[in-house]
């Protein structure tokens, strides 16, 4: 199996040859290059935002919950009038239906 | 090694705030950390993932950078050379390495030369690699897969030109000791005679 290469007679300059004909460059997939690429370019994960961008996000966070806040209690508002509306017909058709002395 | 370390420099100056020159700077490295991985790990998968995490944490530290004469390149191998290090001993498998049959049938494609070696040769000849410590594996991926002189590898390896040389002459006597000794352990398991025979030469054979 190994004839040419019996361990006794492999002198330094064959083993070179050897390890020039095995050690050979492989190329790596096209898909992974371009999609580690891609992940790369496109990586924000690992770096500290700026100043400036986590003051933008502060700010952005508030302004939406002031609006939900909002929006939070106007729906609140109607919801009372409503109620508070059906309480004051109920009460004016009771009025209506008692008879009235005169 | 010297023209594109300059550039690599500016590149890593600029790879800081700019995405783009670290892409370049990608392209120009991404092949040559795979292939030191590939032969360190012996498989894609693994390669790829090692490959995919060193460039990662390189885009985190770039901003840290410092240039005190040594290559990008060589940050970017020592990167590698750590990630490889905590895969072996995460896995405390070091001297089995399953290579890729991808990579051993067609290791002849460039050399037709190449293709006369059997990919039982090839197996055998990696496997004495993988047996050797971590930095004489990385002296003979770096010599031989990436073609870089002894210089090159030092700046890489942290050592003097001199003291690559040295190591080389080392690595060289010592992978062809392992060698002598898988094939007569495997000469012994196929072939118990002839084993025999190896060790013990009749003297009838013909003089060179």
């Amino acid at each position: 199996m190994f004839g040419e290469r019996i361990p006794n007679a492999l002198n330094k300059d064959q083993l070179i040859d050897w390890l020039e004909q095995v050690l050979q460059p492989v190329e790596p997939s096209r898909r992974f290059l371009r999609r580690l690429r891609a992940r790369l370019v496109t990586y924000q994960g690992g770096r500290l935002p700026s100043g400036w961008l986590l003051v933008v996000a502060g700010g952005l966070i508030l302004v939406i919950a002031v609006i939900s806040l909002g929006i939070a209690l106007r729906f609140l508002i109607g919801l009372l009038s409503l109620l508070g509306l059906g309480r004051e017909t109920r009460r004016r058709r009771k009025k209506d239906m008692q008879p009235t002395t005169t | 090694m010297n023209k594109p370390q300059v550039d690599d420099l500016k590149l890593v100056r600029q790879a800081a705030s700019d995405l783009d020159a670290f892409g370049e700077l990608y392209e120009r490295h991404v092949r040559r950390i795979y292939n030191y991985i590939y032969f360190r790990t012996g498989n894609h998968h693994d390669a790829e993932d090692l490959t995919a995490r060193v460039f990662e944490r390189a885009l985190r530290h770039i901003p840290k950078f410092e240039d005190k004469g040594v290559p990008f390149s060589a940050w970017l191998y020592r990167i590698a050379h750590n990630l490889v290090a905590n895969w072996h001993r995460d896995r405390s498998r070091r001297p089995v390495v399953p290579l890729d049959d991808r990579f051993l049938s067609k290791g002849g494609r460039n050399q037709p030369e190449a293709e006369a070696v059997s990919q039982e040769e090839q197996r055998l000849l990696l496997a004495a690699v993988h047996l050797l410590p971590s930095d004489r594996q990385q002296l003979l991926i770096l010599k031989f897969v990436q073609r870089f002189s002894n210089a090159e590898i030092g700046q890489i390896m942290g050592r003097t030109e001199g003291a690559i040389k040295s190591l080389y002459h080392r690595t060289l006597n010592s992978l062809r000791d392992d060698l002598a000794r898988i094939l007569k352990e495997g000469i012994a398991k196929e072939d118990p005679e002839q084993a025999e025979k190896e060790e013990k030469p009749t003297g009838k054979e013909k003089p060179k």
